[in-house]
């Protein structure tokens, strides 16, 4: 594995006995004393304070911010989880899942991890920020119970960070359920993410392994949108969708109301994709044409469509403006021939997860 | 697939024998001919996987299981379509004054003479005008001025300007002045310049034909106003002057001459339609132009265009892009007349040099026409407002449960008129089957399916949808 843009896994002996959530500070904060975790002082001098732990740590302190949050594993090891440095912040909130996607990079566990959902609720208090969090799992929204919960503690504390949610959709067949979680969201921005990998059953509910799912998956994405909730549509071509990326564009934005943007994701090598990498992905080269087409759909129902996750060297110049830099720098890499290429300052580089990594530096003279 | 439902069409069969497809969505597939339609609708014995298969992303049939969800997904298109009529904004239009320097064939109002008493809109009714303006529509307004002739009532525009500007800022409206530019002077455009006022003007087929039909007695009308376009682009720029041009029987060999004529001015874009047939044109001219010959000439027009782009030349033709928009479900595809249900009173609003509101300058027409005080809405003096046939006009102005057009192909790319129909049959729906309006889009409508089997033209025609 090649090395990450900016590490985020570290060990503090002082942190042993501490599991959950821990905000990181550089020098006392009373301000932050009624926020409910724990706090963590990173201070060469190692002053004694009463209420937080203090110690001293380069590492942490060269890569964390005053008030980002970590998460403690109770065994000395931190990760930081929502931290000022980060491109992106996203906190996952359960492993459970309906659906059982061939490349799910985070397959799910059936283990009792609620405690999730209330360490994520009080790291976005404590961290207390206007730009957008990402929330994943797992499937977010198959504990209803739970995420209604999640809100009213945001609510209580007058929270307004604004949201980005990934869910398969599948919860919102239900009317009532679409209309309570709106209600329960309404005090700061919502937008979910929502993944349609084919315009009929037969390739959806064979990708995500589950049958029934495309149904209710678009059931979910006509109510949602019909009741305004902004959605973000995911697609990922694979070896069995490849052909009707464009053909799934085209229907989501005739049909669904309240579609926000589309993001065309390149497959990442990661959780159960690695197993299946072979049967799954197809090199972008084989499907460019259908890129084009899908993109330029944007201009005409005037949505902004995105490529994710693909490095330009994989690309045709007429598709990179459409790329976004959407790699998480924790797990983004530029292997060493990425020295050699004009396009490096605009590129979004690859997983640090992908193997047999296929550069071809642009602009070189050979 | 291996079996599969059929979901409901619409079809059309066009003149060289392809038959065009659509449904409640909005999407339109073309068929090679009638045996393939009932092939797939009516025997299901078509075999060709691969047409199936595009069939299938277009909600055209669905496989057994997915069949309730693809109805759904219909149904939400056709809500999506509705819903986009129903929220694009209201084009605002005052007629500060009737007066006018021109004695047009064809006009629509019946004009009054330039000096004549008592056809102008009181500066003293400007607040209550912007009052009732803030009323009934949201920001940024975009306010027309129409005539007459507006520049004749200039200072009314001004102090209308710098009241509307002091009442809301400049970045929430734009004014357009509809006029024929006669009376455009340097400190007119002074006045203008990097202010966000445009001009829409006119120019007819042809230098004979625009001098025929837009009379000015003391100067020729045509070299006017092509001076003055020019001027106003020099000036201001480009982007603020825009030209319509109206189709009669005069001129229907010079589709060369109306695009020289543009391109020599240095304009990228078109709006060419056949003369109205509202007020007191459909005495004098609608009735002599029919949709065919219309056709035939726009027919050759729009290749000419088509031409020019090819050779790396972007002229946009806009009378057509907005039939192209509206079938293919893309953004800003709203065009007053191409509504269901109608732009009238709903995204259209007229209030003329007494004061009166109308729901449309097509209402405004009729009402001069033939008195017909139930299409005034009010009067912005008194605000008191009677919508009571406005209302009735837009519950008969939905065209999906309409004879003759529940059954068309264009159905929801197309719109209806309840005003034009009204004049017409007496009643807001009409004899589709006698409908001019009904012709004409119809025609514009096969048109572009005829053009688009070419991928030359279809690539000019999706690149003006980007423009």
């Amino acid at each position: 594995m090649t090395k990450a843009l900016r590490p985020d896994v570290f060990y503090l002996e002082e942190l042993k006995n501490i599991f959950g959530p821990v905000q990181i500070l550089k020098q006392p904060a009373p301000e932050l004393s009624n926020l409910p975790i724990p706090k963590l002082i990173i201070d060469r001098n190692s002053k004694t304070d009463e209420s937080s732990t203090v110690a001293w740590c380069p590492l942490i302190d060269k890569w964390a911010e005053h008030g980002d949050i970590a998460f403690a594993d109770g065994r000395g090891k931190i990760r930081i989880v929502l931290s000022k440095k980060a491109n992106a912040n996203t906190l996952l909130v359960t492993e459970q899942c309906d659906n059982l996607c061939h490349f799910c990079s985070q397959p799910p566990r059936k283990i009792d991890d609620k405690i999730l959902f209330a360490f994520a609720a009080q790291s976005i208090v404590s961290f207390n920020s206007h730009h957008v969090i990402g929330i994943s799992g797992g499937e977010p929204l198959l504990d209803q119970s739970s995420i209604f919960n999640f809100f009213k503690i945001l609510d209580e504390f007058k929270n307004k960070t604004p949201l980005h949610i990934l869910s398969n959709g599948r919860a919102f067949k239900d009317k009532a359920f679409t209309k309570r979680f709106i209600e329960s969201a309404k005090l700061r921005d919502v937008e979910i993410g929502i993944p349609l990998y084919s315009t009929s059953s037969r390739i959806h509910d064979y990708l995500v392994n589950k049958e029934g799912a495309w149904n209710d998956t678009v059931k979910g994405l006509i109510n949602a949108g019909n009741m305004g909730l902004p959605i973000e549509i995911r697609v990922i071509p694979t070896k069995q969708n490849y052909c009707e990326i464009s053909a799934i564009v085209e229907m989501a934005l005739t049909c669904l109301n309240s579609i926000t943007r589309i993001s065309i994701m390149n497959l990442e090598q990661t959780g159960w994709a690695k197993k299946n990498w072979n049967n799954l992905y197809v090199k972008p080269d084989k499907y460019l044409d259908e890129l084009e087409n899908a993109c330029q759909l944007g201009n005409r129902f005037g949505t902004e469509i995105s490529l994710f996750n693909y490095p330009l060297c994989h690309l045709n110049s007429s598709l990179y403006k459409y790329s976004k830099k959407s790699i998480s720098d924790w797990k983004n890499t530029f292997p060493s021939n990425c020295n050699y290429c004009v396009e490096k300052e605009q590129c979004g580089g690859f997983f640090t997860s992908t193997k047999n990594i296929e550069v071809k530096p642009l602009g070189q003279i050979l | 697939m291996e079996d599969y439902k059929q979901l409901p069409i619409n079809f059309r069969r066009l003149n060289d024998g392809k038959t065009v497809i659509s449904n409640l969505a909005n999407i339109f597939h073309v068929l090679p001919n009638q045996k393939c339609l009932e092939d797939i609708f009516l025997h299901k014995t078509c075999s060709d996987k691969e047409l199936l298969e595009v069939l299938e992303h277009k909600l055209f049939i669905s496989s057994t299981d997915d069949f309730e969800s693809k109805v759904q997904l219909t149904t939400s298109a056709f809500s999506k379509g509705i819903n986009k009529d129903l929220r694009s904004p209201k084009l605002i239009m005052v007629v500060p004054t009737l007066r006018c320097d021109h004695h047009c064939s064809y006009c629509q109002v019946s004009r009054v003479n330039a000096d004549q008493e008592g056809f102008d809109l009181s500066k003293s009714h400007i607040p209550s005008l912007i009052k009732f303006i803030q009323e009934i529509e949201k920001p940024p307004y975009k306010i027309e001025f129409q005539g007459g002739e507006p520049l004749l009532a200039f200072s009314f525009i001004q102090e209308f300007y710098n009241q509307l500007l002091m009442a809301i800022g400049a970045k929430n409206f734009s004014l357009v002045i509809a006029s024929s530019l006669s009376l455009i002077s340097e400190p007119i455009i002074t006045w203008c310049k990097g202010k966000n006022i445009s001009f829409s003007t006119s120019i007819d087929v042809g230098k004979r034909a625009h001098n025929k039909h837009r009379k000015l007695n003391t100067k020729d009308s045509f070299e006017t106003v092509l001076a003055n376009i020019q001027r106003i682009s020099n000036k201001l720029g480009k982007d603020k002057i825009g030209t319509v041009t109206t189709v009669t029987n005069d001129g229907l060999s010079d589709h060369n001459e109306l695009v020289d004529t543009h391109i020599a001015l240095g304009l990228r874009g078109l709006f060419v339609r056949p003369v109205s047939s509202y007020g007191f044109a459909i005495k004098k001219q609608a009735k002599d132009l029919s949709i065919e010959e219309f056709m035939q000439f726009y027919k050759k027009l729009i290749h000419r265009i088509l031409r020019e782009n090819l050779s790396g030349h972007t002229i946009i033709e806009h009378f057509l892009l907005i039939h192209y928009k509206r079938i293919m479900n893309a953004a800003g595809g709203t065009y007053v007349d191409l509504m269901s249900p109608a732009g009238y009173s709903k995204n259209s609003v007229l209030i003329d040099y007494n004061g009166n509101i109308f729901g449309s300058d097509e209402a405004r027409m009729v009402y001069r026409k033939y008195g017909a005080d139930e299409l005034i809405i009010g009067n912005i003096k008194s605000r008191k407002y009677d919508l009571k046939l406005s209302e009735h006009l837009l519950q008969h102005s939905f065209n999906d449960d309409i004879p003759a057009c529940s059954d068309c192909v264009y159905q929801n790319s197309c719109g209806s008129d309840p005003i034009y129909h009204l004049q017409e049959f007496g009643e807001p729906i009409g004899d589709k089957s006698l409908s001019r309006f009904c012709e004409l889009h119809k025609s514009i409508f096969d048109f572009i399916f005829e053009l688009i089997q070419s991928t030359e033209h279809k690539r000019i025609l999706d690149r003006w949808l980007n423009d």
